[in-house]
């Protein structure tokens, strides 16, 4: 599948079809990605090359190339729990709006050697950034809290940073592989990729894919959610079909 | 084998899932218990989030009773005009459990609710259990005569108005104590995610006098008919009912129930009572570790939906 797509995107560079005003051009190895029962993770590979510009200069390398993955954003909640009249409470949080559900940060090479901090910042590619960008509110310390979001992030799979992530093959040509891990939120995602030469970037794109589950599965999170009536009765009757079989099956 | 549980938003392995509740329904066999009060805590324990154990426990419980209840019924062991009574306060009681359960949700302290009510609810029943058993297993022993109550004996409530007559059960009393203990195992099981048997049985023979022959299988409907409303609440309000999760349970447990009741045979009645007495201790200390020791890591995310706010 990846050499398939490989070789179809070369095709497509060497014919010279596609339209470059960018400076970088990118194909994905799945434009959608389907959750079935048994999902226990998928991989995507992300392919690219940079281009050159109108003039038929490519920008000056050596180059370091940077892909951020982001999910649907969600609303999240972090609480911290300390000890009130000798019990263990939920006391401070910080509400988190539209954060990103899923956030990748792969690069070819540690991001603190490949640009500036603010760099950096503009392009929301540290993850504690990104969580400060989308504090609504907290009764305490924003660093700590931000920090602990990122670290429960991290341990869900959902957040994660990886400066090994993105390989060239050829000075212009580079490929990175994600994997998404089984709790991958359902929805849109947006991959871009940020080319980078002397900590200045040269080059951007972004594309979208789509993650989405499938089957059985789906069907039942779609039925909790739009006929939440039906689907109690329905598990009702099935529970109750289920202990009536059981019953007449083991009857001594 | 992992299967991806659609509400929860995990994957779990299915014979983990269908082990626990063939576990758990070889004990409720064993102690002719529900095994909701287990049930919902192991899964807790093993990552499920709270909302979710609760809410799908209470599908897992009416599978369980609806096998037990058919059983009792094919024997004349039910007295429908009582259940119709307990269940009108079990309904009553599980809209307000139901309430409680996702005002306490927004409030962030649903976690807390829970473990706290495990821990206070389960440590008082698992005492008084244990020093019933323990008293009976010294008497048994000592080989004394029990100190029967006379039948003409009478409780304060046996004064209420709204007096009824129960031909199965061959009783007359008030429909108020009745309707009272529906409502509260209403509310205490929808808020924990138990079906209540254990504390019902008890509560008709001490309280209402209420026959062996009747009492198994009258609670047994009870159960069955309040988790089904409940199960449906929750499905409605929370949002929170996994069928998958529930019915790999289910599965286990109506199989496991069967080996639990032969099992049961071979062992005396006061000693199982001592031994589920010690089992619903465990699960109670359990939960009071993780309402008064440390936790390893004080910060918890959820995500916010369904209207929510802090």
């Amino acid at each position: 599948m990846a050499a398939r797509v490989l070789l179809a995107l070369l095709f497509a560079l060497v014919a010279g079809g596609v339209a470059l005003a960018q400076g970088v051009v990118t194909a994905t190895s799945d434009p959608t990605i389907r959750v079935q029962s048994t999902f226990t993770g998928e991989t995507i590979t992300l392919f690219g090359n940079i281009e050159p510009d109108a003039a038929g200069e490519l920008p000056p390398g050596p180059y370091d190339v940077v892909v951020v993955l982001r999910g649907p954003a969600a609303d999240r909640v972090v609480r911290q729990k300390s000890r009130q009249l000798g019990l263990i409470l939920n006391s401070d949080f910080a509400l988190y709006q539209s954060l990103p559900s899923f956030y990748r940060v792969l690069s070819s090479r540690p991001l603190s050697a490949l640009a500036d901090e603010e760099v950096l910042e503009a392009h929301a590619l540290t993850l504690e950034g990104l969580a400060d960008r989308a504090l609504a509110e907290t009764t305490g310390t924003a660093d700590t809290f931000d920090a602990e979001l990122v670290r429960l992030m991290r341990e869900e799979g959902l957040f994660a940073t990886d400066p090994r992530g993105v390989q060239f093959l050829s000075p212009t040509l580079f490929s990175a592989r994600v994997a998404l891990p089984a709790n991958v939120p359902n929805g849109s995602f947006l991959a871009r990729t940020i080319v980078f030469s002397n900590g200045e970037v040269v080059a951007q794109r972004a594309s979208r894919f789509f993650v989405r589950t499938e089957g059985f599965e789906r069907f039942l999170a779609e039925s909790a959610r739009d006929t939440p009536l039906l689907y109690g009765l329905a598990t009702v009757l099935l529970a109750i079909v289920t202990g009536w079989l059981g019953g007449v099956l083991f009857r001594r | 084998m992992q299967i991806y549980l659609p509400i929860a938003e995990m994957s779990v392995n299915l014979f983990f899932l269908v082990g626990i509740g063939a576990a758990i329904g070889f004990l409720s066999g064993l102690f002719g218990v529900g095994g909701g009060f287990l049930l919902t805590p192991l899964l807790i324990f093993s990552g499920v989030p709270a909302p979710v154990a609760v809410s799908s426990v209470t599908g897992q419980v009416v599978a369980a009773s609806t096998s037990g209840a058919l059983s009792y019924w094919r024997r004349g062991g039910i007295d429908l005009q009582l259940a119709g009574f307990l269940v009108l306060g079990g309904v009553v009681g599980s809209f307000v459990g139901v309430w409680i359960f996702s005002l306490l949700r927004q409030v962030g302290q649903l976690d807390l609710a829970i473990s706290m009510g495990y821990l206070i609810f389960l440590g008082f029943i698992g005492t008084v259990m244990l020093i019933e058993a323990i008293r009976t297993l010294i008497r048994n022993r000592s080989g004394a005569a029990r100190t029967r109550r006379k039948p003409g004996q009478h409780t304060w409530f046996q004064g209420l108005p709204l007096r009824m007559r129960f031909k199965q059960s061959r009783l007359y009393l008030s429909v108020i104590p009745i309707i009272a203990i529906g409502a509260v195992i209403g509310v205490i099981g929808s808020l924990l995610g138990i079906g209540g048997g254990f504390i019902l049985v008890p509560a008709l023979v001490y309280l209402l006098r209420i026959p062996a022959s009747i009492v198994v299988g009258t609670s047994l409907l009870h159960v069955l008919a309040v988790m089904a409303v409940t199960c449906v609440l929750h499905a409605v309000q929370s949002q929170s009912v996994d069928a998958l999760l529930a019915f790999s349970l289910m599965v286990g447990s109506v199989a496991g129930a069967q080996f639990g009741a032969s099992a049961g045979q071979f062992l005396r009645g006061d000693q199982l009572r001592a031994l589920l007495a010690l089992l619903v201790l465990g699960v109670a200390a359990r939960f009071g570790a993780s309402v008064l020791i440390d936790p390893a890591d004080p910060f918890s995310m959820a995500v916010l939906r369904f209207g929510e706010t802090i």
